[in-house]
Order: structure tokens, then sequence, then C-alpha cells
């Protein structure tokens, strides 16, 4: 048994050794993710403002909506597994509980419960090649809005069909 | 092949070859190397490629991670582990490092909870399941809450700076967090990464394993050693801060160039110092374990 345990373990070590050294093929996007959550915002009626990088390839996007004095703000966080202590104090420190976009899919929150088994089954698809690698399996996003101001519907299931 | 199947059944206590159980050590050993395979490519993601992987990986985490892959001590006593057990661990093992990838410190705290519920009454893997705690402490110390705590500290530590340059002659102001040198037209922000307790973690984490490692076990007077060590590191970390609070010249050289690698040996020889320190006195009475 320990000589079968030995083989399917390292089966799996091959196997994970494989996929880093040989990512899935990703699928060619006419745009960066940040281009495209802009361009899906401004459909929806905000104007971007401006971004500034948080930490890790996290950045605050920030947009403003006619009618509206206060922006609105987007977190953009690339990765499912972490988030930077900038992040979480933004998200923390929020006067109106932001929108969680995990995938273009509004989510609850961003708990292990909530966000992984949705990544994990993503990334078997992936594996399977049932489903193209592209950015937004591992982009979240928080969007903080603008205290007083109600922000218009905006199709977030637009962000990964691109 | 494993130690038990190198020794055979006619080793006394040992069950027979032909049960369906798995050896302990290949169980543990193989979760170790999963782990450590994530920690990898962790820092490949963060590195961006093999060619620059060199500058996310330090020397004294190279070293952490040899030492406790040698606490797992070939010559403990052989156990075994039921192989319907040991296939459930397998399946964890293989969701988290083919799906739930690049997670180290979740894999390793699993594995040392796993390894301290199971194995607890082996020295060896008591020693082994501590020390990889100790290795992610280290990570976990410089997350979340504790951001606050190396706010607080890295306000103490510019308060002691401004009075140790101004003791010095350099005639430097500033509240808070700053410190300012009107006659260079230059000032820092000590911010949480280079507070003391934001350099304690992994030098007061190197000093636990290697310890633990060198000793295989851990005795009262260590934890003065520790003390010592972090006292060491906050004079370390005091000179840092006023080499880079000088000038722009010398930041730019203390902070962002070659002198950071400096300080980052120096770091590595107080480890080595202190843990040879503290382990030279090992004959004098038995570790706790």
């Amino acid at each position: 048994m320990t000589r079968a345990f030995h083989a399917a373990a390292a089966a799996i070590m091959l196997a994970a050794a494989w996929l880093t050294l040989i990512p899935p093929a990703a699928r060619a996007t006419l745009h960066d993710p940040q281009a495209q959550l802009i361009g899906v915002l401004r459909e929806a009626g905000l104007t971007y403002t401006g971004r500034r990088d948080i930490a890790q390839g996290e950045a605050l996007l920030t947009f403003g909506q006619f009618g509206c004095a206060a922006q609105a703000g987007v977190i953009y966080m690339p990765w499912v597994s972490r988030m930077s202590p900038t992040a979480v104090a933004l998200i923390a420190h929020a006067r109106v509980p932001p929108v969680f976009v995990n995938d273009g899919e509004v989510v609850s929150g961003f708990s292990m419960t909530e966000v992984l088994p949705r990544w994990a089954w993503r990334r078997l698809l992936v594996l399977l090649r049932l489903k193209h690698d592209e950015p937004w399996t591992s982009i979240n996003l928080a969007l903080l809005t603008p205290r007083g101001c109600a922000l218009p519907p905006i199709d977030w299931a637009r962000l990964p069909r691109g | 092949m494993t130690i038990e199947d190198r020794a055979g059944p006619a080793v006394a206590g040992l069950p027979s070859l032909s049960t369906p159980d798995v050896s302990r050590l290949a169980v543990v050993g193989w979760l170790t190397a999963f782990t450590l395979f994530e920690w990898v490519r962790l820092k490949l993601e963060t590195a961006g490629g093999w060619t620059t992987l060199y500058r996310e990986v330090s020397a004294l985490e190279c070293v952490e991670l040899v030492l406790l892959v040698r606490m797992v001590d070939l010559r403990a006593r052989p156990s075994r582990i039921h192989a319907g057990e040991a296939a459930a661990i397998l399946a964890g093992a293989t969701f988290l490092t083919l799906f739930v990838t690049s997670r180290p410190v979740f894999s390793a705290g699993v594995l040392a909870l796993f390894v301290l519920a199971r194995f607890r009454n082996d020295p060896a893997y008591r020693i082994f399941a501590i020390g990889l705690f100790a290795f992610i402490s280290q990570y976990l110390l410089l997350t979340g809450p504790f951001i606050w705590l190396h706010d607080a500290v890295a306000t103490g530590d510019a308060w002691v700076t401004r009075h140790l340059l101004n003791l010095l002659g350099f005639g430097v102001t500033g509240s808070g967090t700053f410190i300012l040198r009107p006659a260079a037209d230059f000032g820092v922000d000590v911010i949480w990464g280079c507070s003391t307790s934001y350099v304690a973690a992994p030098v007061g984490a190197a000093f636990v394993i290697v310890v633990l490692a060198l000793r295989r076990g851990w005795r009262r007077s260590d934890a003065g050693w520790l003390a010592g060590l972090l006292l060491a590191t906050f004079g370390v970390n005091l000179l840092r801060l006023a080499l880079t609070s000088v000038s722009s010249e010398l930041h730019r050289f203390w902070h962002d160039g070659d002198g950071t690698a400096a300080f980052a040996v120096g770091y590595m020889l107080l480890v080595a110092a202190f843990s040879l320190l503290a382990t030279r006195e090992q004959h004098r009475g038995p570790a706790t374990q």
C-alpha cells in the first residue's frame, strides 16, 4: 500500500509541476481586465476618473456619476487567495456595504466559503479543458458605493464574456 | 522504499506488510513535499518566473525549510496509517495542490495540525509540527490585525530614532512615524514594513526553527536567548532606520540599494549566533520536548 501511495502522490506532484510549467492556454482578449471593467461601468453610466495602485497588482479605480458629488470606487484584486491589508481596511471602513463581485457574479463576500468553491470549480473546468483560462477566473472586485447616491444597474456578467 | 520496508516484518512491533496500511513517513513526507511545492509556486507567481525567483526567496527561508525537512527523523519509531485515511489525506492534498493552489501557509497549517493530532506521542513528529507552526507564524504575523501592532511599534521606532539622531548631532524633527531632517531637505515615514516587530517575526521564527532542529527540543533558557535576539534585532533595525533617515543618498543605498543585502546578512548572522549560543548549553540538561 505504501508503494501505491508513493505512486499516486508522485503522479499528483508531476501533474502539478506540469500545470505550473505549462499552464492551460489563456484566451486571447482584446482588452486587459481593467480596461474591460472601465468599459462595462461606462456603459452603465459611470465615468472613469482615476486609478491608484494598492499592492501586489491590486488597485483602486474611481468613477464619477452624473448628479452625484461623491465618487464610486472599485477595488480590483487579481488574487482570489489573498488580499492586502489596505484592501481589507478599505472594505472594512466603507460607509455603505460594498458590492462584491467574483468572476462576473455578485457574491455576499470574499470569505473562503463564498469564493473558494466557485474558484475551485472554475479551475477544475479549466483543467478539464471545458473552460478557457481567462483573467477573470481569479479576479475579485469590491464596489464601494458613494454615500447618498444610488448606482445604476451594472451588468457584471459581461466582464468574463469580454 | 520506506524505512519499514527496509526493516522488514521481522522488526518487533511492526505490523505485517500485507496489512492494507501506508507508512506514516510516506504520508507526512509527501504532504511536506506538496507544501514545499505550493511555497515555491507562490514565490514563482510573485517573482514572475524562474529567472527572477531569487528576488522572492530569502536564504533564511531556505535554511528553515531544510531544517524542517530534517526534523522528520528517519530513525523515528515507524508506524502506519490505515489505507482509507491515507487515501482521504491524499485526496485533500490533491485538491489543495491542483485546484486551490498557492496557499502554502494554509497547507502547512493543516499539515502541522494533522501531525500534532495524530503523532504527537512521537517527539520527532511533535517537534516537526511545532517547527512548522513557527515557520508559518512568521507570515501570519505580517498580516491582518498585526499590521496595527507594527504601526504602533513603528511609532516607537521613529521616536527612538529621532532621539538617537539628535544625540549624534544630525538635528531631526517630526512627530508620529515621521523623521524629518530640514538641513538635508529630507524626511522619511517609518511605516509598518520598517518596524522592529515586522523584522522580528522572521528572525524569531528562524531562531525557533534552528534551535528545534539542532536540539530536538526547547528549554526555558531558550526563551531568554530569544528575548536577547529580539533586543539585538531592535538595535540593528535602529541602526538601519538611522542610516536611512540621514539623507536621500544614504536612503537610496541602505533602503533601496545594496545596503539592504548587508542588513539581510546581518540578521542571518544574528540568528546563527544566538542559536549557537542557545544550543551550546545542551549538555547541561535534557531538553523539554
